[in-house]
C-alpha cells in the first residue's frame, strides 16, 4: 500500500515535471522584432519570391472569396517574379497568434484584425513588422482616408491604438454599420428615403400604425445589439468625441458625449414598439431573415451581412446611412472589411508591403465592384446594374468625402462588446437606466486605461 | 523491505520485469493521456498565475488571479448559476429517473424497449442539436408559445430566452431532458439486478410500493446512483454549449456560468490567465464532487 502510494506520487511528479517542461518557464516569449533598414519598392529588385498569405475568404462563392481570388491572380499576372501561397485562417482572434509564433512556418501577410485583440496586442509584442517606412514610400498616409487608416495603427510600446505606427494596411473593401429598407415597403407606405433624423423617426412611427414593424431588431445573442447604439451614436454624438474616447487620444469622459442620448433614443424606440415583437427573445439571425424575407421596414446591420440568397433579392432592399440629428455631414461607423498585416519575421518584407499596397489600390476596388461589394477607397461611380451595390458606393463615397469613418466603439477596450450587451439588456429589461449604461461603459473604460498606465 | 534486500535478488527481479511489462502496456495509452489531458491540466494550472493575454511576455501574479474572483461579482453570479443548474441538471432527472425505475420495475410495459431508446435519445445528440431544439421550442413563435395560445392562454407567453426572469429556469429544462434519460438507463438496468427474491420478501413482510421503494430498490441503486450523480453534477458544472449557442450567457448575465466566462476570458477578452484560473477552479470541484459522491457511496457498504 505505502509502495503503491509512492509510486503514484512518483509518476504524478514526473507528469509534473514534464508538463513543465513543455510549457517552459512563463507563457509567451518576448521577442524583438520589426526593423526595416530598407525598403524596396521596385518589384524587379525582389528577385523571385513566394508570399505566404494567410485569409479567411475560403468560400468561393461569396464575393470576397471571389475577390480574393481575382486579386491573386491579378497580382501574380502584373508581377510575375512574384508567387502567392494562401493558407486559410478561421477564428483569426484565436488562431493568429499561434499561426505568427510558429518558429518553422512563418506567414508573410496576415489577417489581423483592428483593434486590441488584433493589431494593438500583435504589434506590441512585435509579432507585426512597423510598416511606417513602406507608409512613406507607398504614400497611403495621402491617399487613404486618415480616419481608415488610423485604424491600422498602434503605439509600439502597446499602450494605445489608433495611434502611433502603422502596422496594418485596409484592404479596398468597405464594411459600415447601416441603415437597410425595404424599398417596396417605403413606396407603399408613401415614405422617400429619410433624409434626417426626424424624418426617420416619423417614417418608423407611419409603419408602426400602418401594422408594420418599423425596425427588425433580435437581441437574445446578444453582442449584435450594439450595432444600433452604434449607428444612434454615430448620428447624435460628435465623432471627435468617439473616435477620441476610442482610440484615447483625449481624456474625454463618456458622460459628457452624447452616448447617453443615444441609449436614451434606443431605448424610447423599444417602449414606442418600433422593434420586433419581444426582440429581447429573438436571435439576431431570424431578425435578419426576417427582413430579407419582406417582413419589416428598416434594419441597422453590417453593411454585406444580409444573408440575400442573390442579387436579385439583395436589390429589393436599399441602404442609406442614419442622418445625423444636427444635420451636419455624415459620420458612420465603418473600416476596411479587413487589414492585412505583415509578419515581423517574413523574410519577403518587400514584396509583402507591395501586396499589401495592391490589396488597396484602384484595382482592388474594382474587383470588389465586380462582385458587386462597396469599395473603400479611389473614385467610383454609383452607376452599376446593382442599386443596392450603387447605396453602398454613394454612401462610402460620402463618408470618404467628409473623413467621416468612426472605429466600432468596442474597440476601446477588451471587454467593451461584453460590456455594452450586457447594459443593453439590461436597459431593455428595465433593469438599469441609461445614466447606469454609461457609468458602467465608463467603469469598464477606467479599468482597462488604469491596466494600461 | 529488509527481507527483500537481504534476500537474493531473482525472487525481486522477476517481480520488477513483470510490472515493467505492464507498464510498457500501458505506455501508449499513458502518453497519450498525459498529452492531452495531464500537460494542459498542469499548463492551465501555471497560465493560472499569470496575467497573459496570450502573446506580450506572461506576468507572473501569483494568486491573484484568483484573489481577483472573491471580488468579481461575475463569478459569484456564475457559481450561483451553477447551483440552479445542479436542480434541473442533477435533482430533478435522478428524482425522475428513480420514479421511473420504480414504476417499470412493478410493471411491464409494451415496447418498454422503444420508450427506453427514446428517452435515451438526447444522451447521444451533439450539444449542438439540442441547442437548435430548445432554441425553436422557447422561441418568440416557437411551440411553446404556440401551445400557449392554442389554449387560450396567450396572456402567459413570453420571450422565454430573452428574459431574466426564465431564460436561466429554461435553460435548466433543456439539461434536464438531456441527462434524465442515462439516469432513468441506469437505474433501469440496476433494478433489473436486484434480486427479484428481495422484492418478494419484502411483499411477504407487507410492505407497500412507497416501503417497498426505500427499503429495497433504492438501496439496491446505490451504485447507480453514485454514477449518475458523478456525471450530472459534472455537467451541470461545466454547461457551456447550451448557454453559448443561445443567449450567451444573456440577457444581461442572468444566464452566465462559469465556463461561459472562462471562454470569454480567455478568448474574447486576452486574459488567459484568468480565464485558466476559472478552469481550475471547475476542476477543483469536479474532484471534490467526485471525491465526496465516491466517500460517500462507499461507506455505507
Amino acid at each position: 500500500m505505502e509502495q503503491s502510494k509512492r509510486k503514484t506520487s512518483g509518476v504524478i511528479a514526473i507528469f509534473v515535471a514534464f508538463s513543465l517542461a513543455l510549457t517552459g518557464c512563463s507563457p509567451g516569449s518576448s521577442d524583438s522584432g520589426s526593423d526595416t533598414s530598407t525598403v524596396v519598392t521596385d518589384p524587379a529588385e525582389m528577385g523571385d519570391v513566394t508570399l505566404t498569405v494567410l485569409d479567411s475568404f475560403t468560400d468561393n462563392a461569396s464575393p470576397i472569396g471571389l475577390w480574393m481570388l481575382d486579386i491573386v491572380a491579378g497580382f501574380e499576372a502584373k508581377y510575375p517574379n512574384i508567387k502567392i501561397k494562401r493558407e486559410s485562417v478561421q477564428d483569426i482572434t484565436t488562431n493568429l497568434k499561434l499561426k505568427l509564433a510558429d518558429e518553422k512556418n512563418t506567414p508573410d501577410v496576415v489577417p489581423a484584425n483592428q483593434g486590441w485583440a488584433g493589431v494593438g496586442d500583435l504589434s506590441s509584442n512585435g509579432l507585426l513588422l512597423n510598416l511606417d517606412a513602406y507608409d512613406k514610400a507607398y504614400g497611403w498616409s495621402e491617399k487613404l482616408p486618415t480616419t481608415i487608416l488610423q485604424q491600422s495603427m498602434a503605439s509600439t510600446d502597446g499602450k494605445n491604438i489608433g495611434q502611433g505606427s502603422l502596422f496594418g494596411v485596409p484592404i479596398n473593401q468597405g464594411a459600415f454599420v447601416t441603415v437597410f429598407y425595404n424599398r417596396a415597403m417605403l413606396t407603399k407606405l408613401g415614405l422617400s428615403v429619410p433624409k434626417t433624423f426626424a424624418e426617420f423617426e416619423a417614417a418608423m412611427a407611419k409603419a408602426k400604425s400602418a401594422g408594420q414593424i418599423p425596425m427588425q431588431l433580435g437581441t437574445q445573442d446578444g453582442w449584435p445589439a450594439s450595432a444600433t447604439l452604434l449607428a444612434l451614436q454615430a448620428a447624435l454624438d460628435n465623432s471627435n468625441d468617439i473616435i477620441d474616447a476610442v482610440f484615447a487620444t483625449s481624456n474625454v469622459k463618456l458622460a459628457d458625449t452624447k452616448l447617453e442620448a443615444a441609449v436614451t433614443a434606443y431605448k424610447k424606440w423599444a417602449d414606442s414598439g418600433y422593434f420586433t415583437k419581444d426582440f429581447v427573445g429573438v436571435p439576431s439571425g431570424t431578425a435578419v431573415q426576417d427582413f430579407v424575407d419582406g417582413k419589416g421596414l428598416f434594419v441597422i446591420w453590417y453593411s454585406g451581412y444580409l444573408p440575400f440568397k442573390d442579387q436579385a433579392q439583395g436589390d429589393k432592399f436599399g441602404q442609406f446611412l442614419l442622418p445625423r440629428a444636427d444635420g451636419g455631414a455624415l459620420t458612420g461607423v465603418g473600416a476596411s472589411l479587413q487589414q492585412f498585416s505583415v509578419a515581423a519575421k517574413s523574410d519577403a518584407k518587400d514584396a509583402a508591403a507591395l501586396f499589401l499596397n495592391y490589396m488597396a489600390s484602384q484595382e482592388a476596388g474594382e474587383f470588389a465592384i465586380k462582385y458587386k461589394a462597396p469599395p473603400l477607397f479611389g473614385k467610383f461611380e454609383a452607376s452599376s446594374d446593382s442599386p443596392l451595390l450603387n447605396d453602398g458606393v454613394v454612401t462610402l463615397n460620402l463618408i470618404t468625402s467628409s473623413n467621416g469613418y468612426l472605429p466600432y466603439f468596442d474597440w476601446a477596450t477588451p471587454t467593451m462588446l461584453d460590456v455594452m450587451t450586457q447594459q443593453l439588456q439590461s436597459l431593455f429589461g428595465g433593469k438599469v437606466s441609461p445614466k447606469d449604461v454609461v457609468a458602467a461603459m465608463q467603469k469598464d473604460y477606467d479599468t482597462f486605461r488604469e491596466s494600461k498606465k | 523491505m529488509r527481507i527483500m534486500s537481504a534476500s537474493p535478488s531473482i525472487a525481486r527481479k522477476k517481480k520488477k520485469s513483470g510490472s515493467k511489462i505492464g507498464f510498457l502496456y500501458l505506455l501508449p495509452a499513458l502518453i497519450a493521456y498525459g498529452y492531452v489531458v495531464i500537460v494542459p491540466t498542469f499548463q492551465s494550472l501555471w497560465f493560472s498565475f499569470f496575467k497573459w493575454n496570450g502573446i506580450t511576455e506572461a506576468q507572473w501574479v501569483g494568486l491573484n488571479n484568483y484573489i481577483g474572483f472573491l471580488s468579481n461579482p461575475l463569478i459569484k453570479q456564475a457559481f450561483s448559476h451553477t447551483l440552479v443548474l445542479i436542480l434541473f441538471y442533477s435533482v430533478l432527472p435522478i428524482s425522475l429517473g428513480l420514479l421511473s425505475a420504480a414504476l417499470i420495475s412493478k410493471t411491464q410495459i409494451r415496447f418498454s424497449g422503444f420508450f427506453r431508446s427514446v428517452i435515451f435519445l438526447p444522451q447521444i445528440l451533439t450539444s449542438v442539436v439540442i441547442a437548435v431544439i430548445w432554441r425553436q421550442i422557447f422561441s418568440t413563435d416557437g411551440i411553446l408559445n404556440d401551445a400557449l395560445r392554442a389554449v387560450g392562454l396567450e396572456s402567459l407567453t413570453q420571450p422565454w430566452l430573452g428574459s431574466f426572469t426564465f431564460t436561466l429556469p429554461v435553460l435548466g429544462l433543456a439539461g434536464s431532458w438531456t441527462t434524465m434519460g442515462l439516469c432513468m438507463l441506469l437505474f433501469i438496468s440496476g433494478t433489473a439486478n436486484i434480486s427479484t427474491e428481495l422484492y418478494d420478501a419484502a411483499k411477504l413482510d407487507g410492505a407497500g410500493a412507497i416501503r417497498e421503494f426505500f427499503s429495497v430498490t433504492l438501496p439496491g441503486l446505490r451504485p447507480q446512483l453514485a454514477v449518475a450523480m458523478t456525471l450530472t453534477l459534472i455537467a451541470a458544472l461545466r454547461v457551456f454549449d447550451l448557454v453559448w449557442l443561445t443567449t450567451r450567457g444573456g440577457p444581461g448575465t442572468s444566464s452566465i456560468t462559469p465556463s461561459v466566462l472562462l471562454y470569454s476570458k480567455a478568448f474574447t477578452q486576452s486574459d488567459v490567465g484568468a480565464g485558466a484560473a476559472i478552469g481550475v477552479l471547475l476542476a477543483i470541484l469536479a474532484l471534490v464532487v467526485a471525491l465526496v459522491i465516491v466517500r460517500v457511496m462507499d461507506d455505507k457498504d
